[in-house]
């Protein structure tokens, strides 16, 4: 048995959050219907494109967050394809949406519209800002939410300006944490027959989620401490990047890992070194450390490709790591042997997906996303004619 | 009134760090009864603080993480009072446990039988070696959910590695492709995406294997590798890669679709963001800075015009924002629908006008540290109200998991005290308090 089976799903609006949240519920099993505009969901315009040649079905970002669904267009100006989105709410257990707070209630479509229709609805709404509140109307980006939301002020160099992550990973986040609320939603929809709004913000996430601005907004209240860039876990023991023959690893030592570290170096001047910490543990605690560290480290570290430093480092529990680049990553034995990343068949040719975020039974299938329109006749032909 | 989804629920943890107290704290929001299992004799690093009881040299190396005490003071107990393990700590229950022991594996399995989901996100090999892996506790208890997040799944060659989010990320694709354009890596550090994408996948996880059991009435175990999880979240890089060859490389700020970045304004060190989504956005950028006459260039009025000439734009709008505030730019952009917003230190959050009209931050109170104001609830619903409770401290309620919930007599629990399971503090070698 699938893990959502017989559950219907539809999404309005589109945009990364609500295009990931729903694929969570559509590659395990449930039936999401992606409700686009005749010009089709935003994220069908990203780059980049398979091929690299603009295509309404090619972005890689819309093929990624829309596996397995299906399509309708419905144009939400016209009476009728609202009437027809009515219908469908009324034959839907959840609906995520991602349009400005009051959009939907003011086409007649609304969390207290759509009750009347399916009673136990579950309806999800995804804005950067959240349903109320001064910057409710406010617009997003990834930028955005991350600048605010996630933790960007304390990341990058004194002497650069903050710096973001990679792609659209505070959207995703935004994305994945809907479809957790939906998740709970949807327990007590079924299991108390209650319907349930959820009002999900960008902002919030950020400003929730476990990457260190939540333990920074705490130590703040704590004590009133600001972390602005540079290195905030501290510069004596070897936290960050560091180079080797080929590229760079990864590494942070707390106190405990530093032994490991030193098992692996088998330095006799740092072991020296050390001796003398022992006898008089106040030197720990200078630059003379870092610099006794640093002179064994890197020489180490350049003498090596970044994969066998890895392989020596963890031999020894040393936590540390080579640093990849997808490509890098695509041809690593470790997900070869996982079984990782999956092929899919799509008109616009074969496209490779990472698997699952979760193993379990009956789970990730990922199909292929559908193109603009494909489904709009096979699901509005299902629906009653005159019933509303 | 409907109640919370998991009322009557009981979860019990044996996470560390973040990515599994992120799920257990979603958990134990949503009404579960989560009991989270400490060992007195195993101080975990960067979990309860980053070392037992640290020196004010050590604080001061270790940066905000190793001060993030109430008034920066670790006191008497500051396994209970460190901000990296009580953003997460709300309402869950803490009892003390020698895990290596057997009589410690015993009570634990007895426990487990009361339980409905355990979550582990230890080392692979950790749930082999204390004798409470998958088949056992499936044993013992049909029932149970079992979420195990190993970073790196099980059964491949860096399975076994040991680090936190920021050393798995690495070989995961995500830290090549972010940081500053056309310098090394060193620079954005200290990163940890890995957690908060693990933590609420694995609640999303959990609760849907509890939504099965209702039909089948069998619980089932559940793997969670980390990075897997996390690479969804740069996915489109892959298929990227794979189709057309190409390696994301950083971008600093930038993205391929359209113009942004970070720009200094009047306040020293403090930055704006700008993004400009579409020709409308830019021309309505435009507007708000005045009409400027480098503005009106043919170029910039496509999207590929605006891309190919991001280096010039920049210099010009960093121009403009540097003689205003923050807050002027963020709502002259916002008022007429352009993406703008401060970059926001930890003070800003808590002055913000919108982040308290909506109640985001709340007062909660800590065994051992007094009432302050916590980053509050992930989301907002119309469902039943999400619990919001006190901070426990280590150890503080054995008397309730093992009398009540297992039935020990008084004799029972002096014994298990005798055998050094129960304790409020972390404990020496000797059994003297740390």
């Amino acid at each position: 048995m699938r893990l959502f089976e017989g559950i219907r799903v539809l999404e309005i609006g589109g945009g990364i959050a609500a295009d990931y949240a729903t694929r969570l519920f559509a590659d395990y099993g449930a039936e999401v219907i992606k409700i686009e505009p005749p010009t089709g969901d935003p994220v069908r315009g990203m780059v980049p494109f398979i091929g690299n040649a603009p295509d309404e079905n090619g972005s890689a970002v819309f093929l990624h967050t829309n596996t397995s669904k299906k399509s309708v267009v419905l144009d939400l100006e016209e009476q009728s394809a609202r009437d027809a989105l009515l219908k469908l709410a009324a034959t839907a257990d959840i609906v995520v949406e991602s349009l400005k707070p009051g959009a939907l209630a003011d086409m007649g479509l609304g969390f207290d519209d759509l009750v009347k229709v399916q009673p136990k609805l579950v309806m999800t709404s995804i804005t950067p800002f959240g349903q109320d509140g001064p910057y409710a109307q406010y617009e997003g980006s990834e930028l955005i939410y991350y600048g605010m939301g996630g933790p960007m002020a304390g990341n990058g160099s004194e002497d650069d300006v903050p710096v973001k992550l990679g792609g659209y990973m505070s959207i995703y986040q935004t994305g994945n944490t809907a479809a957790t609320a939906t998740m709970a939603a949807v327990l007590v929809a079924e299991g108390q027959g209650e319907p349930v709004h959820i009002d999900i913000s960008g902002f919030e996430v950020g400003l929730s989620s476990s990457d260190r601005r939540t333990t920074f907004l705490l130590a703040h209240a704590y004590n009133g401490e600001v972390t602005g860039r540079g290195n905030v876990l501290g510069g004596i023991l070897p936290n960050g990047a560091f180079p080797t023959d080929d590229g760079y690893v990864q590494t942070v030592v707390t106190q405990a890992w530093l032994p490991r570290m030193m098992a692996a170096l088998a330095d006799d001047d740092l072991n020296a070194y050390f001796m003398k910490v022992a006898e008089n543990p106040a030197m720990f605690a200078t630059i003379e450390t870092k610099e006794a560290i640093d002179a064994a480290l890197y020489p180490w570290l350049l003498s090596r490709t970044k994969q066998q430093a890895m392989e020596d480092a963890q031999r020894h529990k040393w936590p540390l790591t080579a640093i990849k680049t997808p490509t890098e990553v695509l041809d690593d034995a470790h997900y070869k042997q996982r079984g990782f990343f999956t092929e899919v068949t799509h008109p616009i040719g074969t496209v490779v997906h990472p698997g699952a975020p979760f193993d379990i039974e009956g789970g990730w299938e990922p199909g292929a996303a559908p193109r603009l329109g494909e489904h709009t006749e096979a699901v509005l032909s299902t629906l009653p004619v005159d019933s509303l | 009134m409907a109640h919370l989804p998991l009322e009557g629920l009981r979860v019990l943890d044996i996470t560390v760090v973040w990515s599994g107290p992120t799920v257990t704290m979603l958990l134990s929001d949503l009404g579960a009864e989560v009991i989270r299992v400490d060992n007195p004799w195993l101080f975990p690093s960067s979990t309860r603080g980053m070392v037992v009881r640290p020196t004010p040299p050590q604080m001061e190396m270790m940066g905000t993480m190793g001060r993030a005490y109430p008034d920066g003071e670790p006191d008497e107990r500051p396994q209970d009072r460190h901000a990296m393990f009580n953003w997460h700590a709300r309402g869950k229950k803490f009892m003390t446990l020698d895990l290596r022991q057997q009589s410690g594996r015993e009570i634990f399995i007895e426990l487990a039988k009361t339980a409905d989901v355990f979550v582990e996100n230890n080392n692979v090999s950790v749930l082999g070696n204390l004798g409470i892996d998958w088949e056992t506790l499936h044993e013992a208890n049909p029932k149970l959910i079992l979420l195990r997040m190993p970073p790196a799944g099980i059964g491949a060659p860096y399975s076994s590695y040991l680090g936190f989010g920021a050393h798995f990320e690495a070989f995961s694709g995500v830290t090549a492709v972010r940081g500053y354009a056309e310098s090394a890596p060193a620079t954005t550090t200290s990163v940890f995406q890995m957690d908060p994408a693990a933590g609420s996948i694995g609640a999303f996880a959990v609760m849907a294997a509890l939504r099965r059991r209702e039909k089948t009435g069998q619980g089932e175990l559940i793997v969670l590798p980390q990075v897997e999880n996390e690479m969804n979240h740069i996915g489109e890089m892959f298929i990227d890669a794979a189709a057309n060859g190409y390696d994301n490389p950083p971008l600093t700020n930038r993205d391929r679709n359209f113009v942004q970045g970070a720009y200094p304004t009047s306040e020293e060190d403090r930055f704006v963001s700008i993004t400009i989504r579409t020709d409308a956005e830019w021309r309505s950028a435009v507007g708000v800075m005045g009409d400027p006459e480098w503005a009106a260039d043919e170029r910039f009025s496509t999207q590929a015009g605006r891309l190919a000439a991001q280096d010039e734009i920049d210099a010009a709008i960093a121009e403009w924002t540097r003689s205003r505030t923050r807050q002027d730019v963020f709502t002259a952009l916002q008022s007429v629908g352009v993406p703008a917003g401060p970059i926001m230190l930890e003070d800003d959050v808590f002055a913000d006008p919108h982040v308290k009209a909506r109640g985001f931050l709340r007062e909660n109170t800590g065994y051992a540290t007094g009432t302050h104001l916590y980053p509050g609830h992930q989301w907002k619903w119309s469902g039943p109200e999400m619990k919001w409770a006190p901070i426990s401290g280590l150890g503080m309620d054995n008397e309730y998991v093992y009398k009540e919930i297992l039935g020990f007599s008084d004799e029972q629990y002096a014994q298990a005290d005798r055998d050094g399971h129960i304790s409020t503090m972390y404990l020496d070698a000797a059994g003297n308090p740390l």
